[in-house]
């Protein structure tokens, strides 16, 4: 499972900057390279919420599920890995608006090789617009290739739907 | 060689029961929560078991490690004081059979059970997705509604 991640944070890390030197240092540039990116994508629908609900539901989970530090460890024959994960989620509301981001940092087991942002590398950006009294439309900047179970969950707190806490060890 | 069999055999024995010695819940209180489960891991050579870790909180918010539980598909019982907090730590612990690695996430909540009370828990773990619902009602008959999760540092409420 740590081979997977640490192989992930490698190939992402080139991928995600197209083998550029530089990651997404602010909301606005991850929007911007995602989508764009081998190991990032974007996605765009519309649910039947309001924005004020989606937000209500983002600022009750982001905190339960995102807000942690994830230790993982393999061993076997002659090697033995520790890999230390902090998440760190944001939330913002205004107006007709709400936004949910993720950003995690390896606090150990990987090396920093990109200039990273204060609260760690951006991994999803969600852009939340009301579009009537209880209809919204969603913009989502996630990864395409890996922590499909962080995508899928935070999908269902937008769309409402099957809302649970992803696994950040998967 | 008699001896070194042995030997090897008390060791293990001890390693096996003594190292591994996770500390049971058990309590002579009446049962009041019944919690269900259902784990699906997201592949054929992987695993998931989930644990619920029952603490005592005191009223400086502070805990006391009671014991664990091994929770199953099936109905489990587990008697919790009334009126009082209890810290609930469900713990979702997937292994992998070929790589030899582990992980560990948990879903942690206070919960007050209430005199007269009965509580229903069902734990999910669905490929890399978890949530705990807990649900509450009024005797046998009462109308069930569920109640939020609450954090560690809630205690004094």
């Amino acid at each position: 499972m740590n081979k997977k991640l640490s192989f992930l944070v490698i190939i992402s890390s080139f991928i995600i900057t197209g083998c550029a030197t530089k990651m997404p240092l602010t909301a606005d540039e991850f929007r911007h390279m995602a989508p764009g990116s081998f190991s990032g994508g974007k996605e765009s629908f519309e649910v039947n919420r309001s924005v004020a609900s989606i937000g209500k539901t983002f600022k009750k989970m982001a905190n339960k599920c995102l807000n942690k530090r994830v230790q993982m460890t393999e061993s076997g024959y002659m090697h033995h890995m520790v890999v230390v994960t902090k998440y760190t989620p944001t939330v913002r509301i205004g107006k007709n608006r709400a936004e949910l981001h993720l950003q995690y940092e390896h606090e150990k087991g990987v090396m920093k090789i990109h200039e990273m942002p204060e609260k760690g590398y951006y991994m999803i950006v969600m852009d939340v617009t009301g579009i009537g009294k209880s209809k919204s439309r969603v913009e989502f900047y996630r990864p395409s290739i890996a922590y499909k179970n962080v995508v899928e969950a935070v999908r269902g707190w937008a769309t409402g739907k099957n809302i649970g806490c992803p696994d950040l060890t998967k | 060689m008699k001896w070194i069999f042995l030997s090897i055999l008390i060791v293990y024995t001890v390693h096996l029961s003594g190292c591994a010695s996770t500390k049971l819940y058990s309590s002579s209180l009446q049962d009041n929560i019944a919690i269900t489960t259902r784990a699906d891991a997201d592949s054929a050579f992987s695993s998931v078991n989930i644990f619920l870790d029952i603490y005592e909180v005191n009223r400086a918010c502070a805990t006391k490690f009671l014991g664990s539980v091994k929770l199953y598909e099936t109905k489990t019982l587990v008697g919790l004081p009334v009126n009082k907090n209890s810290y609930l730590s469900f713990r979702f612990v997937g292994s992998s059979f070929l790589g030899g690695s582990s992980s560990s996430t948990s879903f942690d909540t206070l919960l007050k059970p209430l005199k007269g009370y009965e509580y229903e828990i069902h734990a999910r773990y669905v490929k890399g997705i978890y949530n705990v619902d807990i649900l509450e009602r009024r005797g046998a008959k009462g109308r069930k509604h569920r109640i939020e999760s609450r954090e560690l540092n809630q205690c004094r409420r």
